[in-house]
This record gives structure tokens, sequence and C-alpha cells, in this order.
């Protein structure tokens, strides 16, 4: 049965149709909460706000973006709210505005030639899984839905209601300034 | 086309949102500038990275179990 059917009968009441549809969907809100808040309990509460939360509101889905999208945007906002109460150190927006800024000279260093064993470190994981935590929440909701869930631009922007033009300059500068803080760690540790 | 042009379009580029000719254009200059390449090649690298530290996990038992109790609930009611 498709998702579209799915949703029609959950809002007439199907409640087996609704568990079907959460059954499809839950691997990815999971895993959205756990790449987005970092841990498990959190994520596992999460799920649980977003389908209550879906289930509550079904009738005002009206189908004009996907349900797995409605679902994301109902989980990204919910996890929007939690990380802007976040005590941990951001990035500020200005240092991240730099990226674009003309006056700015950015630092080639070429680590691409790195052998792959080098970036399977754990220590070098850790410093981008912190550099990620701390980029603003506004950043990171968008920098985690493109280039690690791998939406496309349009639905990101769809999901955050922002306009695409906005979601490409969050996700450039956000790339650019992880791309940063590798540079800086391999220029400290050396090649 | 300069450095800083490329150094303003090159997620777009990565994303495949640059138009044909331009990005012809682009390609061109990664060939002959080694200092913008290497800035794509990184890009690149930082989001396979980042992507490689993500990696989907299946929904505990434990955890899956509880929401559907605490939607049922609602289901109730």
């Amino acid at each position: 049965m498709s998702e579209q059917q799915l949703v029609e009968r959950a809002k007439n009441g199907d409640t087996k149709a609704f568990e079907e549809l959460m059954k499809r969907t839950q691997t990815n809100i999971y895993n959205l909460g756990l790449r987005l808040l970092g841990n498990k309990e959190d994520a596992a509460d999460l799920m649980q706000e977003t389908y209550i939360k879906a289930y509550e509101n079904l009738d005002r889905f009206e189908g004009r973006s996907s349900f797995s999208t409605w679902l994301y945007r109902i989980a990204t906002n919910n996890a929007l709210m939690k990380l802007r109460k976040e005590k941990n150190k951001k990035v500020s927006i200005d240092e991240l505005k730099k990226f674009g800024d003309k006056s700015y000279k950015i630092e080639i260093s070429d680590w691409s030639e790195n052998p792959s064993s080098y970036f399977k470190s754990a220590e070098l994981k850790e410093v981008l899984q912190k550099a990620i935590d701390s980029l603003p929440p506004k950043y990171k909701s968008v920098f985690i839905l493109h280039d690690v869930e791998g939406l496309p631009l349009a639905e990101v922007a769809r999901i955050l209601s922002l306009s695409v033009p906005a979601v490409k300059t969050r996700v450039h500068r956000s790339r650019m300034y992880l791309r940063e803080k590798i540079s800086e760690y391999i220029k400290k540790h050396g090649n | 086309m300069k450095c800083e042009d490329i150094e303003k379009l090159i997620s777009e580029f990565i994303d495949n949102e640059i138009e044909e000719s331009l990005r012809k254009m682009m390609e061109e200059h990664l060939k002959e500038c080694r200092r913008c390449l290497s800035l794509f090649e990184t890009i690149e690298k930082t989001i396979a990275l980042s992507r490689s530290i993500y990696r989907k996990k299946k929904v505990p038992k434990d955890v899956s179990e509880r929401v559907y109790y605490e939607v049922r609930i609602r289901f109730k009611k």
C-alpha cells in the first residue's frame, strides 16, 4: 500500500495504517534525532514527540509534501528547540559569514592526498564531530539534512521553511568551516 | 574566472546546481589551478568524512516499543 493510501486510512481512524507509517519511517526519524541531538535518549524522545504530534495533527496534513517530509519537518523543528537550549559553545554566525567575504583569504592546505587510513583516525573524527556540534542550530540542521541525510536542497528548504538560496548559503559556510577545522587539525598533527 | 569566484561557487558546483556554461568554465579553472582543485577535493573529503561518522543505526527494540506504546495510548483517546 502506498504512503498516501496509508495516510488516508490513518486520517479515517485506521490505527494500523498509522502504525505501518511509523514502521516505514522510524529508522529515518530515529537517526535524524541521533545526528541532530547526539544521544540515544534524546533521539528516542524526539521520535516519540514526532509521532505523537503527527498523529494529533494528521487532519492538518494536506499532502502538499510527502508524509516523510512532513515528519522530518516536525522532528527537525522539535530538535531545533532542544538544540537552542544547549549550553555548549557555538561558533558565532559572524565567524561563519567570513566564508564568502571577499576580504577573507582562505588558507588552502592540500590534504586531499593523505592516505585513506588517516581519515579512519578516531581523533580526527572526534574533532569533526565537535566542530559539527559547535555549529549554530540553524546551520547544523541544514548541514545534517543535506550533507549527511542526503536530502535535496529544495526539500531541506521546505522542511525548514527557508528559501533555497538561504539553504545553499548555510550549506556552503558549514562545509567551509568544517573543512577549515580539519585543516587545522592536520596542520597541527603533520601529514 | 578568478579563484575567488570558485570559492564562492564551489558548493553549488559540488551540488550540481551550476548552469552548464558556468560549470565548464569552473572545470577549466580547476584543471589549471592546484589551489582551487585542493579546495574542491578537501570539501568533498569533509562531506565524506562527516557521512562516515553518522552511520545509520537500527532503532533499539526498547525505544521502538516505548514509542509505539506512547502513541497507542493516544489512539484510545
